[in-house]
């Protein structure tokens, strides 16, 4: 658990933030009402299984579900812009308001790092285009050197080799640490990191990981960290939420859900990690994660839940707040 | 790999082309003067008379040499009766080219940003209208209106008949007249084809995470689809160009003929009419020759156009 520059301003916040996918039968709800706030400087972790609607968090906060494929259907994304002091209302600017937030205070990396790039560009260009977005005018020479900087920050070197090729010339790991100094370019304040080393070997995974919490020190970011593994997250996390099923379950400082966690289900979580220092866990709980749209009535966890009783697949629960943490769990009051 | 690709083509076209019911001497026959001496002799110095595959190596070991020999009809060198009509096809096939080229495109990128909305369907039916229509239909009606109806264009060849006596740029005005049907009536046709190519080949990058990586560092869409998108749609586009390559110098037979366009796909025709083999059988090989350099072409394009791909 890292201490590092913190400050108590939110800078992001979150609020009943619903998604659904389309289907051909019933639409697919991904995310089911979730709050998250981001302060200035903190990195929160979000863990889930695959399929709880970690990545949809993500595309949700920088409204980047596809038209075709889903839509946002509900909830307030606040970002509070420094320089005015203004909050801007991220799920109800218009598009071009929207495009200066995005890549500009707010950058996104993903999993895959092959999938950031075109395939047939070089990455200057990608560097080059993502700059000139955001400014209009600049000088090519002051574009190198920051370009130069950046890849320097994430050990990249030397620059001139790097931006002269094609992303398939990389490797897995580089290329990730590409990707982040592409989203750092312009200097955001807000790195959302979905899953950034799980296409990694784990000992790249470590370096990708050591890359990141650099980085945050060096340009003061604040981190909404991804992943479906907490040993990771507690690597660099602040807090956690615990996503399920489309809902937080839990969430709170990290030392203090590691320390004694309060729903049945981050108690399952913790249990099923592998010790410190074994290889990346494979989350197993009894049962399946259920198909989002599947969820009935009551908690989303009943029918995985040793605690559970008639009540729990009867009403669901609401949240149980108690200082910084919190949890929806009957069983638990 | 490629002599035994232009070593099979002439093969087939030489079997087919004789397995042909008729002989260049047909015409002949008909003809009360010429007795059945004379033809019997004529197809002796023609080799007709010999076995089919002792035919086709004796013109394979001239044609070794670049001798295509002499037609049947005039006397004249293959060589040259191929080599005038060359340039009439493959001045009308560059504009349709770029005629269909330039439609397709937009069409295209219309169709895929706008999928599924009314603009897109509205085009569909239009493209496939042009392609449901059996081309010579849509050549024949477009000749009736504008050729015949109204009178605005010309309807057949490539010149009028007071062309040599034009000044420079009306000989050019006269030329793009008669080009307008012929390159317009073969482009309705490969309009659907093609934009229809480019739309779900555009669909099929925009679904790319890319895309939607590049809109998250802000990117407008416009650059979106018209710098990442068509960049990687464009290039499935470049095969299609490589099997196009063949057909655009090669001519067509069908149009040609309707519009008495004066190139090779109307030598073609008048050939195979006349079966005059030796004619026949060099246009088989130019045609040959262009389908590997076409896919040659593709090849080299589309390693240039995709970094992920080279050869050694
Ligand atoms: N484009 C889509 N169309 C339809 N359903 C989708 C789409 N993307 C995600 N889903 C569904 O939404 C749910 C949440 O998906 P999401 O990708 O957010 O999960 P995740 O927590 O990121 O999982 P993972 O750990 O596998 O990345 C899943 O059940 C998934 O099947
Ligand atoms: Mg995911």
């Amino acid at each position: 658990m890292s201490k590092y520059c913190m400050s108590s301003g939110y800078i992001l916040e979150a609020e009943k933030v619903s998604a659904e996918y389309f289907s051909s039968e019933k639409d697919i709800p991904a995310l089911r009402g979730v709050d998250i706030s981001l302060r200035e400087g903190e990195c929160i972790g979000i863990a889930g299984e695959s399929g709880s609607g970690k990545s949809t968090l993500a595309l949700t906060l920088l409204q980047l579900i596809d038209e075709d494929e889903g839509r946002i259907s509900g909830g307030n994304i606040v970002f509070h812009e420094k320089a005015s002091g203004e909050k801007i209302n991220i799920s109800s600017i218009n598009k071009s308001r929207l495009r200066k937030v995005r890549g500009k205070e707010i950058s996104l990396i993903t999993q895959d790092p092959y999938t950031s790039f075109n395939p047939v560009i070089k990455l200057y260009r990608h560097f080059r285009e993502a700059y000139r977005v955001h400014n209009k005018v600049f000088k090519e020479r002051d574009l190198k050197d920051k370009v130069s900087e950046l890849l320097d920050s994430v050990n990249l070197r030397p620059a001139e080799k790097i931006l002269n090729s094609y992303p398939h010339q990389f490797s897995g790991g580089m290329l990730q640490r590409a990707s982040m100094a592409l989203a750092l370019l312009n200097g955001p304040r807000i790195l959302i990191a979905d899953e950034p080393t799980s296409s990694l070997d784990v000992t790249i995974q470590k370096k990708v990981m050591e890359t990141l919490k650099d980085l945050r020190c060096r340009y003061n970011l604040s981190i909404i960290f991804i992943s479906h593994d907490l040993n990771l997250i507690s690597e660099i996390a602040d807090r956690i939420y615990i996503l399920y099923a489309g809902k937080t379950v839990e969430s709170g400082p990290a030392s203090e859900i590691f320390k004694n966690p309060r729903h049945p289900y981050t108690e399952a979580l913790l249990k099923s990690l592998p010790k410190l220092g074994a290889r990346g866990s494979i989350i197993s709980i009894p049962g399946r994660a259920p198909q989002p749209g599947a969820v009935k009535e009551g908690c989303s966890f009943a029918p995985r839940c040793s605690y559970a009783d008639k009540k729990c697949f009867k009403k669901e629960p609401p949240p149980v707040l108690s200082g910084e943490r919190a949890w929806a769990c009957f069983k638990r009051q | 790999m490629m002599i035994p690709v232009l070593f099979g083509i002439t093969l087939i076209t030489f079997f087919v082309m004789h397995l042909t019911p008729g002989s260049p001497v047909d015409g002949l026959m008909m003809s009360p003067e010429v007795d059945a001496g004379a033809i019997l002799r004529l197809r002796e110095t023609y080799g007709l008379d010999r076995p089919l595959h002792i035919q086709y190596f004796s013109w394979l070991s001239r044609v070794a040499t670049l001798n295509f020999g002499s037609s049947f009809r005039d006397g004249r060198k293959v060589t040259l009766k191929i080599a005038e009509r060359l340039p009439a096809t493959i001045l009308l096939n560059v504009v349709y080219l770029f005629l269909i080229f330039a439609l397709a495109i937009p069409i295209g990128i219309i169709s895929a940003v706008k999928h599924n909305k009314a603009i897109d369907k509205i085009l569909a039916v239009c493209v496939f209208a042009g392609y449901s229509v059996p081309a010579f239909v849509v050549a024949l009606i477009l000749m009736m209106y504008f050729g015949v109806e109204l009178g605005w264009l010309p309807v057949s060849g490539m010149v009028s008949i007071n062309y040599e006596f034009l000044p420079f740029w009306s000989k050019v005005a006269d030329i793009a007249s008669h080009l307008v049907l012929p390159a317009v009536s073969t482009a309705i046709g490969g309009l659907a084809f093609l934009s229809r190519y480019l739309r779900s080949s555009m669909l099929e990058v925009i679904k790319q995470d890319y895309i939607k990586a590049a809109r998250a560092r802000g990117i407008p869409e416009k650059s979106l689809v018209l710098v990442h998108t068509l960049r990687n749609a464009f290039i499935p586009m470049i095969t299609v160009f490589g099997l196009l390559l063949p057909a655009l110098i090669g001519g067509s037979v069908v149009f040609e003929t309707i519009f008495s366009w004066p190139g090779m796909g109307r030598l073609a025709y008048e050939a195979i009419m006349a079966r005059d083999y030796p004619v026949v059988m060099g246009i088989g090989v130019v045609m040959a020759v262009l389908t590997l350099i076409g896919n040659f072409l593709a090849d080299i394009g589309y390693a240039a156009a995709d970094p992920r791909i080279r050869y050694e």
